[in-house]
């Protein structure tokens, strides 16, 4: 048989409730205090150790923050970046997945997983991280860190080859980025990379526009009028960059190159029979040469039937210039042809090559 | 006036105490929970980092200390927590000592905070079951009420330890009550959830992993669940044997010897943490890292042979704690070794190894604990992931019957036995075939009679077939009885039904239990038995001679007839 309860059980029970509830309430309050207290104190000496460049000591560190309040994402993150420094990948990329999982947006989780997944060669997953961090938040200089994470996609698609995509990444670039020298500098040569010499054209001139004296912008938009086929204003740029750094060996050889290729151009608008047929001739001669040099290079015979041919038209007297410059046009097209086959092309922007490219058909 | 307590109806004062009790343990096991991790943090700091002084003293210290106040002070909180609780359950009417309570919050505390491998969810439980007992005696509830107010605690105590209600009501079901159909569901489960809701307003809503998302990416995939499942099972039943042979073996020990044991398992334990720290402690945050990829394949199969190693000393040496939070972590371990070698080697795409490190983790529990039901669901609670369910039965299913094959006794049975008593287990009620009426019913026969018939008629009819009792059939689905006395009473031309009361009688299906056939012959003679699809098709009939045949009691005749 049951003992009945004594009278009052329940409400002491609910009193005796009561108190253990206020002193389970206390104890939290104590507790999460001393957690707190304990993480923050290592996360604050792992960044002492951070910053001494002792990354497996802060990493220690931040796993011991971690312990205490593994939800904190800023020990996470920090222990992440530590790794990343570390080399250790792996591990990084496990936290920094993590990290993902809890805040999708984040811009530096995602620009961190961009780049651990470019060094592994993931690139599409490396995009699709970037575009994250592009379109994510940033607690901190969300504008500047938003165009430096497109910059490293767009390295990373150039790299990649895949130049359409780079495209259209710099164009959104154009459009959202803020005026800069150095930002259009950067911009005009990744355009340039990209294949868009104009959008590069433009970048360089909005450069210009900041700083009319500054020597690399003008030597961008020389570039980026060669690659245009605009040779009289690649040349124009290119004295104003020598303008504002003057013995610049780099900017003398290439206007040296640009004069030679706009004496030499046999694609140039309204140039006369005489011209054409000296133009033809001079190329025919550095055709040869690049052909008998190329073969020297690769150790084969230097004298050939055509190199004979080639010589022989160089020695003839043109009794119709019009007829003997198209002669010597078809011949610097056999020997170019030759010394592809020989040696392979010489680089793109290379004198030689860009007049070929540009001789009449 | 009187007290709403005494107006209400002892099952209505049970559901409320349900609710007080839950809400008591959860109380209680926050700050269980809180002191273990204070004596963690100010012993040994954080477990990160290798080598450490204080990993070697503490957790001889703790052991000694804990081991002292089970020993010395609170002798009721020695022994496995779900043990105390299912002898208060099937044999001191529900009473469990307070002293029990005290006892295993002061020595589970600090042996497992100070970095003795073991868990805190058993002595959750029996704090649980403390906490309910002393409610339901100063409520004065009624000796069957007190029986399961014990298990109602246990349901509380184990769910607020893991932060997953139906986990606490599935274990107290299949293990400490070992039935499915307990009356006491409501109030376990009012428990169990009540402590939660408690845990999680004290200590926040997370689960007890961040568990990353789940898929299955092949379903050759199974086939390494498979394996897995045999690897927890051999596992399961190599520890259970082992934990049996060292206590046997350590008990042999002069006494004086086995009072340093304790002291020799915590320097074990010490030695083990300096290279594997995460070994110490229940090692939740390991798993959390293991589920999250940070270890390599080597040392996630180093960290849960070494956990196990470490747990079988410390409990085999009687450090006070509990086994849950080792089994799961020597399964994440495993499992997630065996993950990641898949996920490198097997030829076919396979998921990351958090799913193998959240599988593997309810295989080793289902292996070790024999409860199948609970490790399911207690993987599905922890990950919220439907698509886990089925690579979680098949390895856990596996794992089960594997561990059940090689080592038939049990784990809490062996401990139980090792301890003296003899409880029942789920596992081996489970391995016991029951009876159903169809083990003891006979065919009808034609010695079906119908109320028209003439008792003389009958009386021939029972003369030829030697048969003691017959079901008169009274028309659609609906029977009584005939005896032979009643027939040999009656006149011989008299119909039946003028001769016999003719009420109709219960009817039985073919597989219901035998005992609810027993309950009716008690009033009955015999009792039809009929189709589920159709109660108009007679199948046979059961009577006492029927059953006691079915029970070996009687011989079995050789041919059938509608009487025993």
């Amino acid at each position: 048989m049951a003992t009945p309860p004594r009278r009052g059980t329940l409400t002491y029970t609910l009193l005796a409730l009561a108190a253990l509830f206020v002193a389970t309430a206390l104890l939290t309050r104590a507790y999460r205090a001393e957690r707190q207290q304990r993480a923050e104190m290592h996360f604050r000496s792992g960044q002492w150790l951070a910053g001494e460049g002792k990354n497996p000591e802060a990493a220690a560190e931040y796993r011991s923050a971690l312990s205490y309040m593994h939800r904190d994402p800023r020990y996470r993150l920090a222990l992440a970046l530590a790794l990343y420094r570390m080399r250790n990948w792996a591990e990084a990329q496990a936290h920094l997945l993590e990290l993902r999982n809890a805040d999708p947006a984040s811009g530096l989780t995602n620009l961190m997983l961009a780049r651990l997944a470019a060094a592994g060669g993931r690139t599409e997953e490396a995009a699709q991280f970037y575009r994250s961090a592009i379109h994510g938040l940033w607690t901190e200089k969300p504008r500047e860190n938003r165009i430096a994470a497109r910059f490293e996609l767009i390295d990373l698609l150039l790299k990649t080859k895949k130049r359409k995509q780079a495209l259209a990444q710099l164009l959104e670039l154009a459009a959202e980025a803020p005026a800069g020298a150095a930002l259009q500098r950067r911009m005009g040569g990744l355009f340039l990379q990209a294949g868009s010499p104009r959008d590069a054209a433009d970048a360089y001139r909005d450069a210009i526009g900041i700083d009319r004296r500054d020597a690399e912008a003008w030597r961008g938009l020389a570039e980026a009028e060669f690659a245009i086929g605009d040779y009289r204003a690649a040349r124009r740029s290119l004295q104003q960059a020598l303008e504002s750094n003057p013995g610049s060996p780099d900017v003398e050889r290439r206007l040296q190159q640009v004069e030679e290729i706009i004496q030499l151009d046999l694609g140039a608008p309204h140039i006369s029979s005489a011209a054409r047929y000296r133009r033809s001739r001079a190329l025919l001669r550095r055709a040869l040469a690049s052909l008998e040099a190329c073969l020297a290079e690769s150790g084969r015979p230097a004298g050939t039937p055509l190199g004979a041919e080639a010589e022989a038209l160089l020695q003839g007297r043109a009794k119709n210039r019009d007829q003997a410059a198209a002669e010597n046009i078809a011949m610097i097209q056999l020997l170019w042809t030759a010394r592809r086959d020989a040696c392979g092309l010489p680089p793109a922007g290379d004198p030689l090559a860009v007049l070929v490219a540009r001789l009449p058909q | 006036m009187r007290e709403p307590w005494s107006r209400m109806s002892e099952t209505q004062r049970f559901l409320l105490l349900s609710i007080l009790i839950g809400v008591f343990t959860g109380l209680l096991i926050v700050c269980f929970h809180i002191a273990i991790d204070f004596v963690t943090w100010h012993a040994l700091g954080s477990l990160s980092g290798r080598f450490d002084w204080r990993r070697l003293i503490w957790p001889v210290l703790g052991a000694a200390a804990a081991t002292m106040i089970v020993g010395r002070i609170f002798l009721a909180a020695k022994g496995s927590g779900v043990n105390q609780t299912k002898a208060a359950f099937y044999v001191s009417d529900g009473y469990v000592s307070p002293g029990a309570m005290v006892g295993k919050f002061a020595a589970c505390s600090i042996s497992i905070g100070s970095g003795n491998s073991l868990g805190p969810e058993d002595p959750a439980l029996h704090m649980g079951a403390g906490v309910a007992s002393l409610l339901g005696r100063l409520f004065g509830l009624e000796r069957k009420s007190m029986r399961l107010v014990a298990p109602v605690g246990a349901a509380a105590g184990i769910g607020a330890a893991f932060n997953t209600p139906i986990t606490g009501v599935l274990f107290v079901m299949e293990e400490v009550i070992a039935s499915w159909t307990a009356s006491v569901l409501g109030s376990i489960l009012l428990a169990a959830v009540s402590a939660v809701v408690v845990v999680r307003w004290f200590l926040g809503g997370e689960p007890l992993f961040r568990v990353p998302p789940f898929q299955l990416r092949h379903p050759s995939e199974l086939l390494v669940y498979a394996a897995l499942g045999v690897a927890g099972g051999v596992l399961a039943a190599v520890f259970i044997k082992g934990v049996a042979w060292a206590r046997a073996r350590l008990e042999r020990l002069p006494r004086r010897a086995q009072g340093y044991l304790p002291l020799a398992a915590g320097f074990l334990v010490g030695v083990a943490g300096q290279w594997m720290p995460e070994v110490m402690g229940a090692g939740y945050d390991a798993i959390d890292s293991a589920l999250h990829e940070r270890f390599p394949a080597g040392l996630l199969l180093g960290l849960g042979l070494m956990k196990m190693a470490v747990t079988l000393i410390a409990f085999s040496s009687g450090v006070p704690g509990g086994m849950f939070a080792p089994t799961l972590f020597t399964g994440a371990m495993i499992g997630g070794g065996l993950g990641t070698l898949a996920s490198r080697y097997w030829p076919f795409p396979s998921g990351s190894a958090e799913a193998y490190v959240l599988v593997g983790m309810g295989t080793f529990f289902a292996g070790v604990f024999r409860a199948p039901m609970t490790a399911i669901f207690m993987v599905f609670e922890v990950s919220a992931s439907y698509v886990i369910i089925l690579p979680m039965m098949v390895a856990g299913t596996i794992s089960y019957f594997v561990s059940r094959q090689l080592q038939p006794v049990p784990f809490f049975s062996m401990l139980a036995r090792h301890e003296g008593l003899d409880l029942p287990s789920a596992d081996e009620y489970r391995a016991v075939e029951s009876l159903r009426v169809e083990d003891a019913m006979q065919p009808p026969g034609e010695a079906v009679l119908e109320p028209e018939t003439a008792v003389g008629g009958a009386r021939e009819l029972a003369a030829r077939s030697g048969a003691k009792v017959w079901l008169v059939k009274l028309g659609e689905a609906q029977w009584s009885s005939a005896t032979l006395e009643q027939l040999n009473d009656g006149e011989p031309d008299a119909p039946l039904k003028g001769v016999l009361p003719l009420a109709p009688h219960p009817r039985l299906y073919p597989d219901l239990p035998l005992d609810a056939a027993l309950r009716f012959l008690a009033v009955y003679p015999v009792i039809p038995v009929v189709s589920r699809s159709d109660p108009g098709i007679l199948l046979g009939a059961i009577t006492l001679d029927g059953v006691h045949q079915a029970y070996g009691i009687l011989p079995k005749p050789p041919g059938s007839g509608q009487s025993g």
